[in-house]
């Protein structure tokens, strides 16, 4: 699930009503968190760098430089001259997972603040800098960390450098704009309820995660977010944005040597441990089916199935993603692309995944299907799930998910953009500095053995949570 | 941002050829960027128009083939055909079955979609360069060999049918959409939803399918466009190999005829009432597409209005007033035909859509009355030009932004010199579209109004 908040949606629509119609769903980030961003956010944690295609020339061109400074701040430039262009990111440990008890969407409105004025510059003052030279900056909370990234042309980058410090590290947090982004994320929280998918998402996280932190939506709910104020906010942001456990990640036309100039001169006397680490209580998996039904006046179902997930550094973390993939993370080359679309017609976009945070995430299956067929799609979603487990896959199917997994990597790193939010996500993770060289080999590896192991261990058809948002009289579930 | 103005399509059987060599513009007072990509345009004796953008800036090319077809060439009582048959595409042809195409690119890491505009079908793959000979395979084999199936035909217009449902008919806000635009346009194509009206997608049979493939599908009606890292000569010889052959489909006019929309002589407004949490309010001015010279001005026109956190719709309706909580609007003048100049805001808790609307109507008036000051200009030009920069950084954008250019009859040239042409515009060009087309007359207003004021929790 693609936990990003941003909870102040802007400019969401532009371009989107006359989209082109697709023949499978596009994976572009809506206006608002949704959750699971099917193909391409799970690949975005599947990436490799060995079934290089051509034999290495992206490889080489992705000479990642690091250095940790004193205060526990990582610095990571991928250098890359084709274009006179530059993306940064910087990433801290301030995800909504550390929101407050009972005060869910404190991160997110954390983040969405930074842009809105710091000590010295105002909101329209920061807006008209980074406009007014075509560059962009934002930010934003995830799960289990947050966000606030620059991109730009490579002449403004030393005046980006400048704002994106100022706004991490000096946020003003007035009363005004504190008031006005509040008003927004609680409309988005309203409007979020005539997304059916938006709607079964949160239900679905609600349910399953218990009293974790993930249960929680990212933007908070209307109730979590009315008493927000400048003082928790600021709170929020004097425990968190802190250096310790912080990563930024340079992807353009920089050198190594100019990069870390600009670090040590904004970032230098940046300082701060993080908090002892809370260990929230990871959530009990249920012995049996649930079915949570949310009736609204649709005309599709909208299905999401599923049980915990793994934590991203689980070992079985590779073998999973193969399994995940033939089953239902190929979208339409997967198993369940192929009964549920291909063969029986019953939805437009029908996808599985392991969401793997730093706590065990979620398994989901997720389609939306006429009212009338929901009981159908249901079934066969079983009957695939049941048959990863019982029988190996084929040679052929095995080594098309493997060659799909390493072979798309370049593709995951072919924009600035991409590659440093790929350098954050494996800096935040510990996922380590061969990441990117070990994660063919681990991907190669797995055998049809491996991924009928992981789907026996990991995927529990008869211990599933359904959450079913349709028209319930048309749908008329029928709970096992 | 530029990005954004390259859409939709069509005709033209433009015969360019050429180099063209990119350049970033020069920006205020820095040094010109270096060059960016390569640029070459060629047609084929078959009638096949190819592209080709030649950046090695990472081992990755992006595959595209673009028909001019689209729901713009679609008639009464058939609406949805083009996006169908786009489905279909993906289905047997002889050589490969059903489910094969998609296969043999994931099995090698690549991606591959399609999309269907108003104006255009494209189909795409985006992986490694050496791969642009199968792309090649692929894309001639299922230019003419398709085999729609009665019982395949059936299956994917349940899937469509679906595909509907999800994007429209369980969305408040592009229901809205979709009625408004049928309410502006009452004689063009433009009026009829891309994904079909429900009955007619309901009625439709293979055998329209495959008429629209045989009339539609052919060299001469399409623009083959490869951006990214390939050696032209090599992909030019690919390409000739592959699609030369294919034959012309002579009864195929480049340049179709369309119903006329007759000039709009008052305002139309409509209302939906349905399940809705916010009320929403979109309008459209009927505005003039590439062919018009005031294009660039309506584009920096769109820039002010509608750009970042200092755009004036930004800054009047959610910053300062505070009546919405979302706001926008787009122009783009890459259209076969004329299209809309449309604005939107998703009115805020306890506001009304009266409120709103009037206050974009003084922003209107506002820009008709006082040109832009000359800060505000720059910021526009350098947010075009910045845009236009940072485009490049992905190949398949890249290609995205000619193929359009080429389809719906502007040309590859048309995205050289956008730039350039967009620095020309003045404050008092700005002010005189704004005048000229932002008029009541011309304007169509939908409203969504909510049912039920049920307060979620």
């Amino acid at each position: 699930m693609n936990r990003v908040a941003r909870p102040v949606p802007r400019h969401v629509f532009r371009h989107v009503f006359r989209q082109s119609v697709t023949r499978r769903s596009v994976l572009r980030t809506p206006w608002r968190a949704v959750r699971a961003l099917p193909v391409l956010a799970v690949l975005a944690t599947v990436v490799t760098l060995s079934g290089w295609w051509g034999g290495g020339a992206l490889a080489a061109d992705l000479k990642v430089q690091r250095e940790t400074l004193p205060n526990g701040l990582t610095l990571q430039v991928v250098q890359r001259q084709a274009l006179p262009i530059v993306s940064v990111q910087l990433a801290v440990l301030a995800g909504t997972r550390n929101d407050p008890e009972g005060a869910a969407g404190t991160a997110a409105l954390t983040a969405a603040l930074l842009n809105e004025g710091t000590a010295t510059r105002s909101s329209t003052e920061i807006a008209e800098a980074v406009e007014f030279v075509g560059a962009s900056l934002g930010a934003g909370a995830q799960a289990d960390y947050a966000t606030i990234s620059f991109s730009g042309l490579q002449r403004n980058l030393d005046m980006g450098m400048d704002l994106l410090a100022d706004i991490s590290l000096r946020p003003a947090f007035r009363q005004d704009d504190v008031e006005r982004l509040r008003k927004e994320t609680i409309a988005g929280i309203i409007s979020d309820e005539d997304q059916p998918g938006s709607v079964a998402a949160k239900a679905f996280d609600r349910e399953l995660f218990g009293s974790h932190p993930y249960a929680q939506p990212a933007a908070g709910t209307v109730d979590s977010v009315e008493p927000l104020g400048p003082e928790a906010l600021a709170a929020f942001h004097k425990r968190h944005y802190v250096p310790d456990g912080a990563v930024i990640s340079f992807v353009g036309d920089v050198s190594f040597k100019d990069a870390r100039k600009l670090v040590l001169r904004h970032f230098g006397k940046w300082s701060g441990r993080q908090p002892p680490a809370a260990s929230p209580p990871v959530a009990v998996a249920p012995a049996k089916v649930r079915v949570v039904t949310i009736d609204r006046p649709v005309t599709q179902a909208n299905v999401i199935m599923g049980h915990l997930g793994i934590r991203r550094t689980d070992a079985d973390f590779y073998p999973l993603q193969v399994m995940n993939y033939i089953l239902g993370g190929g979208t339409l080359t997967s198993r369940l692309g192929d009964s549920v679309r291909e063969k029986q017609g019953l939805a437009y976009s029908v996808y599985s995944s392991f969401d793997s945070l730093r706590d065990p995430g979620s398994f989901t299956v997720n389609f939306q299907t006429k009212n009338a067929s929901a009981n159908q799609a249901i079934a066969s979603t079983l009957v695939e799930i049941r048959r990863i487990r019982e029988q190996p896959v084929a040679e052929q199917e095995l080594a098309d998910a493997k060659n799909y997994l390493t072979g798309s990597f370049p593709l995951r790193l072919d924009t600035n953009g991409k590659t440093a939010g790929l350098l954050t996500f494996s800096a935040m993770y510990g996922l380590g500095e061969n990441y990117f060289t070990d994660y063919p080999q681990a991907i190669q590896a797995v055998t049809a053995a491996d991924v009928q192991r992981v789907a026996r261990q990991y995927l529990h058809p008869d211990a599933m949570l359904w959450v079913v948002v349709a028209n319930q009289k048309e749908a008329a579930i029928a709970a096992p | 941002m530029f990005l954004a103005f390259f859409r939709r399509a069509v005709s033209s059987a433009r015969v360019t050829s050429g180099l063209g060599v990119l350049l970033a513009v020069c920006l205020t007072g820095v040094a010109p960027a270096p060059a960016l990509a390569r640029v070459t345009t060629q047609t084929l004796d078959n009638g096949l128009t190819v592209v080709l953008i030649e950046e090695h800036k990472a081992p990755v090319i992006s595959f595209q083939v673009w028909y001019r077809v689209g729901s713009i060439d679609e008639v009464s009582n058939y609406t949805g055909l083009s996006h169908l048959l786009e489905h279909l595409m993906f289905k047997s042809t002889g050589k490969l079955d059903t489910g094969e195409y998609a296969r043999t690119v994931a099995a090698r890491g690549g991606n591959e979609n399609a999309m269907t505009s108003n104006d255009y079908t494209a189909y795409y793959m985006t992986w490694a360069p050496q791969y642009l000979p199968l792309s090649a395979q692929l894309e001639a084999d299922r230019m003419v060999n398709l085999r729609i199936q009665d019982e395949e035909f059936s299956t994917e217009r349940d899937v469509v049918l679906e595909e509907r449902r999800m994007r429209i008919d369980d969305s408040p806000i592009r229901a809205t959409v979709e009625q408004m635009y049928s309410t502006a346009f009452m004689a063009h194509p433009y009026g009829r939803p891309i994904i079909g009206w429900v009955s007619d997608l309901q009625h439709l049979k293979a055998e329209d399918a495959r008429a629209h493939y045989r009339r539609f599908y052919a060299p001469n009606n399409a623009v083959v466009v490869v951006a990214g890292d390939f050696q032209p000569d090599q992909a030019m010889a690919e390409i000739r190999r592959n699609f030369g052959s294919l034959p012309r489909q002579p009864g195929l006019e480049s340049r179709r005829y369309r119903t006329e929309e007759p000039p709009q002589l008052g305002e139309r407004r409509l209302t939906l009432h349905r399940e809705a949490q916010l009320p929403f309010v979109f309008l459209g001015y009927h505005a003039p597409n590439w062919q018009s010279p005031d294009a660039y001005a309506l584009v920096v026109l769109s820039q002010l209005l509608f750009e970042g956190r200092r755009s004036r719709m930004y800054q009047r309706l959610v910053f300062q007033d505070r009546i919405a909580v979302d706001e926008g609007g787009a122009y783009d003048p890459l259209s076969a035909d004329p299209e809309l100049f449309y604005f939107y805001a998703m009115v805020a808790p306890g506001e009304t859509p009266e409120k709103v609307e009037a206050a974009i109507y003084e922003e209107v008036a506002r820009i008709q009355q006082t040109p832009p000051d000359a800060r505000e200009m720059e910021r526009a030009r350098n947010q075009v030009e910045a845009g236009f920069i940072l485009g490049q950084d992905s190949v398949f954008y890249q290609a995205m932004q000619y193929a359009t250019a080429e389809v719906v009859g502007a040309g590859t040239d048309y995205v050289t010199r956008f730039t350039k042409r967009v620095g020309k515009v003045t404050a008092a060009d700005v002010a005189r579209v704004a005048r000229t087309y932002l008029q009541p007359q011309n304007r169509t207003v939908a409203t969504l109004i909510p049912l039920a004021a049920e307060t979620p929790k």
